[in-house]
């Protein structure tokens, strides 16, 4: 088994890659790297006690039993040893110091040349909640697995967070034959984007699931009562819940980068290619990348965290990047699919160019100032995937000017 | 160079189609359809990049 407590791979990595982080970005880095034909070592650590794993599926195939736990694993540790990438379950980073190429991990220090940088975020914690109110979150597998146990049947559940992911775990256990209340501080569910469009077909969607939609309403209290948690909102409705989830977005892991010199305000701020700094890059959730996409930089979507990591992993290769992602990523509510590409947000004008919006199967173009920006679609996959080439090469015009 | 696809996996996000149109197609729902088993000769950089891409895994290659 690489790397199994000895310090072999930490002397290796002097001469080549070390990746902190090993969910889909830094899986993909590694396997870039050798896909490219990179021959130095590569390393990959690890926080939780698990290979690498899909989490997209956890709010929904995972949740509703659908998939189990091998279903979820993106590789196998003999697939990694047949790449030559040694991988260090359970290890957290505890410290970076550039200027020596050092990261002190609980598992003693590593040397690096490249050092790539995958740390992910982790679920924001519902503000007042007390200490005696039991909230569970779904970040990680783990959280996944106690989610599932902690569901008895036919339960009340309260979901806090109506974006993507409170949406789909409350269309996923709606289905089930729970009873959701969902509750957001915003007109109608968002689906990852704040799209009118999108978010009216995720309201129909829900309330035909059966979920209770509290929306433009927040949480004032939560308190233990000998029947449940009694949740009070501030628009004055009261739910006595077996279960509280909360889904009101994630904070990047960076907090062992502090001292580190690196910019951390709201992930590893990075230029449009990805470095962070010479010879430091950052992928995924954690990353912050400088590429005109959008305002905040950090793209928490699945596919942008394989696009960033399979262009940085070809740069260390071979000094060029690789074609840089778009955003780009889906979302499903019980059996309906959404696909979302490009820069879309409250501005963009819509136009439906196929389909329609009352039949929950449409095909519609984000446009800003008369320019196609991006490309929504409900239960339409063919006549996207169709369209997404013109959206791509309008928004790679934007990200081009950038790279210089 | 074999494809193997696993539908069941399959999320329809059609990064196979667009990087390699003539190894992949959906289906209506959007699900992966392998258009060939065997990846012709020079096509194997297109095969790997679609498995790479695909965000469920649902591709795999098998070398000979």
């Amino acid at each position: 088994m690489p790397g199994k407590g000895d310090s072999a791979d930490r002397e290796l990595v002097s001469k080549g890659v070390l990746i902190v982080g090993g969910s889909v970005a830094g899986l993909t880095v590694a396997e870039t790297l050798r896909e490219q034909g990179y021959t130095g070592a590569v390393a990959i650590i690890g926080s939780e006690s698990e290979l690498p794993y899909q989490r997209p599926p956890l709010s929904k195939q995972f949740l509703s039993g659908q998939w189990n736990e091998e279903r979820v694993q993106l590789t196998s540790m003999k697939r990694l040893e047949e790449l030559g990438i040694a991988f260090r379950m359970g290890v957290t980073a505890e410290r970076l110091d550039p200027t020596e190429n050092k990261a002190f991990t609980t598992a003693g220090t590593f040397e690096y040349e490249h050092l790539v940088i995958a740390t992910g975020a982790k679920a924001r914690t519902l503000k007042g909640a007390s200490s005696q109110v039991q909230v569970s979150y779904l970040r990680q597998l783990d959280d996944a697995k106690n989610l599932k146990s902690a569901i008895k049947a036919e339960s009340q559940i309260l979901i806090v967070g109506a974006g993507v992911l409170g949406s789909e775990m409350a269309a996923t256990l709606a289905k089930l034959g729970h009873r959701v209340t969902l509750v957001g501080n915003f007109p109608n569910p968002r689906l990852g984007a704040d799209l009118e469009i999108l978010s009216k077909a995720a309201k129909k969607i829900l309330l035909d699931l059966g979920v209770e939609l509290q929306m433009d309403c927040t949480v004032e209290e939560l308190s233990r009562t000998p029947v449940g948690t009694l949740a009070v909102l501030s628009n004055g409705f009261e739910v006595v819940a077996d279960l509280v989830i909360g889904a009101v977005g994630s904070v990047p892991n960076v907090s062992w980068l502090d001292g580190s010199g690196l910019d951390t305000s709201n992930g590893v701020l990075c230029d449009a290619i990805g470095r962070a700094a010479s010879g430091i890059y950052a992928v995924g959730d954690v990353a912050r990348w400088d590429n005109g996409l959008n305002e905040a930089g950090r793209i928490e979507h699945q596919m942008m965290a394989i696009g960033q990591a399979a262009s940085v992993g070809t740069l260390i290769a071979t000094g060029k990047s690789g074609e840089l992602p778009v955003p780009y990523f889906w979302s499903e509510l019980a059996d309906h699919k959404a696909l979302i590409l490009g820069v879309v947000g409250a501005d963009s004008e819509i136009e439906v160019v196929a389909g329609s919006e009352e039949s929950l199967k449409f095909l519609a173009v984000a446009k800003s100032q008369g320019r196609i920006k991006g490309l929504v679609g409900l239960n339409m996959p063919k006549e996207f995937r169709a369209m997404r080439p013109v959206v791509e090469r309008a928004t790679r015009v934007n990200q081009g000017e950038r790279r210089q | 160079m074999r494809i193997s696809v696993t539908q069941d996996a399959c999320v329809g996000a059609g990064q196979c189609a667009l990087v390699a149109p003539e190894l992949f197609d959906q289906d209506d729902e959007g699900i992966v359809i392998a258009l060939t088993l065997e990846v012709p000769e020079g096509q194997e950089a297109q095969a790997r990049k679609a498995a790479s891409l695909c965000p469920a895994r649902a591709i795999q290659l098998i070398e000979s």
